[in-house]
């Protein structure tokens, strides 16, 4: 087992936003976490990765409890985070973007520029070009890129999809799967069901603050009544 | 012709128009100028945390500050004391300071930063004014010996010569320039900007937000401790408030903004500007403070890039128009 989440309680204020978490990621795998919009997908990103804290449960990584571990020493664990909204910096190059996230790692099956650049050839292109003026899907392979610098045994990726047009999707789509392929593990959330359904190995469904279903993509994709319980308006 | 030809070529001209500053300007103006060196590696020192980092000190004075007491009563009380070491031992004290103060201020940001370094910096003002058996307090320290330079298989040159004093001095501030412009361009310097911009974001790649801002503070107060420690070598004489005053600390972020926040080269034009604009103006008045409070006002309305800002506005357009035609 990779990532182990146990029943893991966050609040925001006094909202009770995670009631009970809990998941399971194994190694070489793809986990979906899916669900409508406010369920708490991106919070328990959030919770496993440290950006909030849960008042209670335990997160186990590669046989360590890191509940309790600061973010930065979370990242130097082998956890890799790719936040919502492309969150990539503006004033660097391209470049430096993916420099900045380098660590870990040496040797054959490191991710290192000449291996991000194979996988992300547009960010080869535009090197030197500050990572502003790239669209919105190229700022998402940039901040996924980055991320796997970091030669992450555990990629979070919070809505990779979200707000990207529809070729733009399908390319996003398709380097997960590569990285996927390369082994690294990843936790996704998503808010599109297909690409989902295409990328992931097993699912989480998520209902208010809690996972409600759990089981491999072909089981929910031929279950249209859980599908319609936890992921139709 | 090349790109590297381009600069080497523009760095042998400075080199040369440095070596030959003093035989055409003469002595008043070579004494200008090096004030202006020193203020210039002090304001580029605060462009570190200011610029790069995201940080606004109000109180790098206290850097400054102890360089130059630092370098003044080490020259006094010990004796054959080489001026080296006097730098050295400057730069010590503005570190030693640095190291003491980081843990309490890299864990805040904005307000609570800018207001807590003020605090520091008032509070490094007070103990020396009243200080009085150690720092001379208001009425400060001056002539102490400024010991000649020892180069070996050389006589010593003499340092209280302003031509000589000249060269030492544009060598130690041009590279500590150089120093810090090296340490932006280490995998520290992006760092430093991306804090600035998030530093969530760094948390997430693995950094120690506060260990980086901490090394930032650090260098970045040793190397206004080290244009603290020429200014006591260059005016053999300090006072608290001269080097430790609130207006210490205003004149580098001052400089700064008008030279160019973002850009590393902003804090050095900035200094000159003001340099200059207060020989100009001491000839009919010392409200010298009025005239800078006026030009940074109207540099944050119509050019809060600062000339730095204005020069990359007008390079882009000429260069896109350039390259269109």
């Amino acid at each position: 087992m990779l990532l182990e989440v146990k029943d893991i309680n966050t609040f925001y204020g006094d909202s009770h936003v995670l009631q009970g978490v809990s998941l399971q990621v194994h190694e070489g795998e793809t986990v979906a976490l899916l669900g409508r919009n406010g369920m708490g997908k991106s919070t328990t990103l959030k919770s496993i990765m440290g950006l909030l804290r849960p008042r209670s449960g335990r997160i186990v990584f590669k046989n360590k409890d890191i509940t309790k571990l600061s973010l930065f020493k979370k990242a130097r664990q082998g956890m890799g985070y790719v936040p919502e909204e492309r969150r990539i910096f503006p004033h660097l190059s391209i470049q430096e973007n993916l420099l900045i996230g380098s660590r870990n790692k040496t040797g054959e099956g490191a991710w290192d520029l000449d291996r991000v650049y194979h996988h992300f050839p547009v960010l080869d292109e535009r090197k030197a070009m500050s990572g502003a003026y790239l669209s919105g899907g190229e700022q998402q392979m940039l901040s996924i890129a980055r991320a796997l610098m970091g030669n992450p045994d555990l990629l979070l990726v919070d809505e990779p999809t979200e707000g990207l047009a529809p070729i733009m999707v399908q390319k996003v789509a398709a380097i997960i799967k590569e990285i996927s392929y390369a082994g690294v593990s990843i936790l996704l959330v998503e808010h599109n069901l297909n690409a989902a359904l295409a990328l992931a190995d097993r699912v989480y469904l998520m209902g208010k603050a809690y996972i409600g279903y759990e089981g491999t993509a072909k089981d929910l994709e031929q279950n249209p009544d859980i599908r319609s319980e936890f992921l139709e308006v | 012709m090349t790109k590297i030809w381009i600069k080497t070529l523009a760095a042998i001209i400075l080199i040369g128009l440095l070596i030959a500053f003093p035989k055409v300007m003469g002595v008043l103006n070579t004494n200008i100028f090096i004030g202006f060196a020193i203020m210039a590696l002090f304001a580029v020192s605060l462009n570190l945390m200011l610029g790069y980092t995201g940080l606004l000190s109000f109180g790098h004075a206290m850097f400054f500050g102890l360089g130059a007491y630092t370098t003044a009563l080490s020259l006094k009380h010990i004796d054959n004391l080489p001026i080296s070491m006097a730098l050295l031992l400057g730069v010590l004290g503005a570190v030693v300071c640095a190291v003491i103060v980081s843990p309490l201020l890299v864990r805040l940001s904005g307000t609570a930063f800018s207001m807590l370094t003020l605090a520091f910096g008032q509070l490094m003002y007070i103990v020396c004014l009243k200080f009085r058996e150690v720092t001379g307090g208001a009425d400060g320290l001056g002539g102490f010996p400024v010991p000649d330079l020892k180069i070996p298989f050389t006589g010593g040159i003499d340092m209280t010569d302003p031509v000589n004093f000249y060269y030492f001095a544009i060598t130690v501030l041009g590279g500590c320039i150089l120093l810090i412009w090296r340490f932006t361009k280490t995998p520290i310097g992006s760092v430093m900007i991306s804090i600035r911009d998030n530093d969530n974001r760094v948390d997430y790649l693995g950094f120690h937000v506060p260990s980086v801002k901490s090394l930032v503070f650090i260098v970045s107060g040793g190397f206004a401790g080290a244009a603290g420690a020429i200014y006591a070598l260059f005016q053999n004489m300090v006072s608290t408030d001269g080097v430790l005053g609130l207006f210490t600390s205003f004149n580098p972020i001052i400089m700064t903004i008008i030279g160019g926040v973002s850009s590393f080269t902003g804090p050095i034009i900035g200094a000159g500007l003001l340099t200059i604009l207060e020989e100009f103006l001491l000839r009919y008045t010392d409200r010298i403070a009025l005239f800078n409070g006026l030009v940074l006002i109207l540099m944050i309305k119509f050019a809060p890039g600062g000339i730095m800002g204005i020069w990359d506005g007008v390079y882009r357009k000429w260069f896109k128009r350039r390259t269109l035609s």
